[in-house]
């Protein structure tokens, strides 16, 4: 019977929209990053995990008995938490739906295909609709599936009543998929509100810049995880406090008021989540029968043609950067091709902003506790913590570039470089190497450097800034050592089958690269002889790097475009050669 | 002189080969047209022709020299049009040909001037700042065209480069490959469209099933086949059922219930 029900025309329909959100959709088609359904759900549920496992001891009667604490009320300790999963969960659930901005919405696409058909315009939107809500459920659900599961048992565990565990579980649930909801609704609302008002060519130029804002906005709720709660638990009165303006305040007032627990202040707000959610729901209904109506339904009538973009000063640029930095025909044609690629291909923009975001969320968590913290200076020379803001920034940004050229756009269409560039070219690295720099180096010498030099003088400006920089080179050697693809014209990704394992190591080297780097610099300024004997090992290890690199073989040389790896066989005959 | 020679070319991507024993000439001066039906071979056989697949074996030859040998000075005078229309579709006419004199060594200033008129002989001029990915199928081909013509090549090879063009501009290609044969190039042209391939082609190469069924002048094939054109002698050649009857055959299933 359910076979029969899914053959039904438009339960097909409603799997084609579904098929559409989730493999493609008008630019982005079959080249895009595809992580496959399952792949995609395990990592949007990977950090709720994560979270709840490492509250263990915070909520264990041991670690309450060691910290010889008594009257533990679990409900109010879990404020904080429960204000970073809802954050979490908003975060995550709007970054699935700007990462799926252009196939939400049917297209032209769709339209070439479906209008030829006898199918209403009115079937077609219904079966959008559906799944879309479809899709709104689900990803609420995935998103928060692991905490629900598990943060309630762990907040709860050490209580023996069962109710006192429902009544947990109830009000984290009901905070969760609202905020969840909320979210989407809201990114659905604002794209369809861009759709209906905006000619179709500002609509499409504009896409990029609103997403890049939307995940600004987002990464700033999620910095806000550390800060928020404990001025929450303080506050007198919300009339004004700019708190009353985040999102995620609203969702945790409203769990709080399910628990009993709820700060007076707060209480009005558990109400305004609830108003907030139904207003999201409607605004995005609207917005989308609008946007249907006027995009979808006329699309034979809407003109084809967008400009690709550029402007006057552009080609200066670029003639400019070619006489002082590429010099080859190959590095040229790759730069060019490399900067468009980020200015007018989504995925690409977007996994490069995602890295940015997160770099900026991380230090300005770090510059916020330092400054509250400022215990840590010795003899004026800065905390390790404000000295690793930069090494932070850079950190995210070359990994942030490196993940982006990865990404494949248009893949088929490399054929170009394949026919016109020398395979056994040893300039991809090169290339890359450039790349990275010429986005790195302006910021350290325009910010780095002067922000520096006007708190603690320009001696002490430039020592940082050329240990920044020489950590920053030695990281670039290490991530395009064996790099050996244009940006963009390889095709899938290698890290798409080991990524939990690029996840751990990315934050292990996070770890080195900032924290301890910092503290090793601290350690350094402290002392001139120490930092003379300090300063000598960042250029010996870029040397090492570097002849590391002249020694690598041929075949870690040569231009690959497909990610594969060479079989044994072929390995042995080329070293044979 | 022999521009282009393929040598018992085969590929085999399983056990039964997709391409065997093709073997050809090409002279400078000359257009080869290939034909066949669909997988007969054509498509992989200009991969290997283009140095972009490695046969299984046999050789592709230029100037009599392997093009393994020197792959980058083969490229450098061959001119390539692919089947399919696969571009960028973020950059513009303009800047997609701008990327490739680029990649090609080709100096900016002449470059530019060179992409200007070729986009205005193409009619493609008022379009050339639009996204690639707005154009027609024959606007793309035609910027596929005249990325193959932009450095000059002395050899090249076309697969199905007549495929979404208007007549007007399906009429300049035709006309400009006869010129191209009368300026000395050596022109390998892969095509489906018999007419247009017995009007322009001096020589032509049927494939049938990875092989080479016949291959000469267009006349002599006639003559070989004792057919009066290049359809009826194709026909006579490669097809083994009868189009009339599989079209009533159609027909008879579309009406049954």
């Amino acid at each position: 019977m359910w076979q029969t029900i899914l053959r039904k025309p438009f339960a097909r329909l409603i799997r084609h929209c579904l098929d559409r959100i989730f493999y493609g959709g008008d630019a982005a088609q079959e080249d895009e990053l595809d992580l496959g359904i399952g792949v995609a759900l395990g990592l949007l549920a990977l950090p709720g995990v994560l979270v709840s496992f490492f509250l263990i001891d915070k909520y264990g009667s041991l670690f309450q008995v060691i910290l010889g604490i008594k009257d533990f009320d679990p409900y109010a300790a879990a404020m904080p938490d429960e204000y970073f999963f809802i954050a979490l969960s908003m975060v995550v659930t709007a970054s699935v739906a700007i990462w799926k901005w252009d196939s939400l919405l049917p297209d032209r696409r769709d339209y070439a295909n479906l209008a030829p058909l006898p199918i209403h315009n009115r079937t077609f939107f219904s079966a959008n609709l559906l799944a879309l809500a479809f899709l709104t459920a689900i990803m609420s659900l995935d998103v928060n599936a692991a905490s629900i599961v598990a943060f309630p048992l762990v907040v709860t565990g050490s209580r023996s009543s069962f109710t006192y565990y429902v009544v947990f579980l109830a009000a984290h649930v009901t905070g969760l998929l609202l905020a969840s909801m909320f979210s989407f609704t809201v990114i659905l609302a604002i794209l369809g509100t861009l759709m209906s008002v905006l000619p179709y060519r500002l609509f499409r130029k504009s896409s990029l810049y609103v997403r890049l804002a939307i995940v600004t906005f987002l990464l700033a709720i999620l910095s806000t995880s550390f800060a928020v709660p404990p001025m929450l638990q303080k506050l007198q009165a919300l009339s004004d406090s700019p708190l009353r303006f985040l999102p995620p305040v609203w969702f945790v007032a409203l769990n709080q008021s399910m628990l009993g627990t709820v700060n007076p202040a707060l209480a009005g707000l558990s109400r305004f989540a609830l108003e907030a959610t139904a207003m999201a729901f409607v605004v995005a209904l609207a917005a989308y029968g609008l946007s249907y109506r006027r995009c979808f339904t006329r699309s034979a009538e809407i003109m084809d043609s967008l400009p690709a973009g550029g402007g006057v000063f552009v080609p200066w640029i670029f003639r400019l950067l070619d006489r002082l930095v590429f010099r080859t025909p190959f590095q040229r044609a790759g730069f060019r091709f490399t900067m468009k690629t980020f200015a007018r291909s989504d995925s690409q923009a977007l996994v490069l902003g995602w890295f940015a975001g997160l770099g900026i969320v991380a230090a300005s968590q770090t510059l916020f506790s330092a400054l509250t913290d400022r215990a840590h200076e010795i003899n004026h020379v800065p905390s390790a913590a404000i000295l690793s803001i930069p090494l932070t920034l850079g950190y995210f940004l070359i990994f942030g570039l490196r993940c982006a050229f990865e990404v494949p756009v248009a893949v088929r269409a490399n054929w170009l470089f394949r026919v016109t560039v020398d395979p056994d070219t040893h300039e991809c690295a090169l290339l890359a190497r450039k790349i990275i720099l010429l986005f790195l180096l302006p910021a350290l010498i325009l910010i780095c450097f002067p922000v520096y030099a006007h708190f603690r003088g320009w001696q002490f400006a430039l020592a940082h800034t050329a240990i920044v920089t020489a950590m920053c080179l030695l990281l670039i050697e290490i991530v395009v050592m064996r790099f050996r693809k244009i940006p963009f014209a390889c095709g899938m990704p290698s890290f798409k089958s080991h990524s939990i394992a690029a996840v751990v190591i990315f934050i292990l080297g996070f770890f080195v690269f900032s924290t301890l780097t910092s503290a090793a610099e601290q350690w350094a300024l402290e002392d001139t002889f120490r930092f003379f004997l300090f300063a000598p090992l960042l250029p010996a290890a870029c040397l090492a790097v570097w002849q590391w690199r002249r020694n690598l073989i041929h075949l870690d040389q040569k231009i690959t475009f497909e990610d594969e790896i060479a079989p044994a066989v072929e390995v042995a005959m080329n070293l044979g050669r | 002189m022999i521009a282009l020679e393929a040598r018992g070319l085969m590929k085999a991507y399983t056990s039964v080969p997709a391409v065997s024993d093709v073997s050809f000439s090409l002279n400078s001066g000359e257009v080869l047209g290939c034909l066949g039906p669909n997988g007969s071979g054509k498509s992989t056989t200009v991969r290997m022709l283009t140095g972009l697949l490695e046969p299984t074996r046999g050789q592709v030859l230029c100037g009599g020299k392997s093009i393994q040998k020197d792959l980058v000075g083969y490229r450098e005078r061959l001119g390539y049009v692919p089947e399919e229309t696969n571009l960028y579709p973020f950059l513009s006419g303009w800047e997609y040909l701008e990327l490739v004199g680029t990649l090609r060594g080709m100096n900016p200033t002449p470059l530019a001037k060179k992409i200007d008129a070729m986009l205005e002989l193409f009619s493609l001029f008022p379009h050339r700042h639009a996204a690639i990915g707005s154009y027609s199928k024959g606007m793309r081909q035609r910027i596929l065209l005249i990325a193959s013509f932009l450095h000059d090549p002395d050899l090249l090879i076309f697969d199905e480069p007549l495929s979404g063009l208007d007549v007007t501009s399906a009429l300049i290609v035709k006309n400009l490959i006869r010129g191209l044969g009368e300026q000395g190039k050596a022109v390998f042209y892969c095509s489906h469209v018999l007419e247009v391939v017995e009007k322009v082609c001096s020589h032509v190469m049927i494939l049938r099933n990875g092989r080479v069924l016949a291959y000469g002048s267009t006349s002599e094939l006639q003559q070989a086949s004792g057919q009066s054109s290049l359809e009826h002698a194709f026909v006579h050649l490669v097809e083994d059922r009868d189009a009339v009857q599989t079209a009533r055959d159609i027909i008879d299933v579309m009406a049954a219930a």
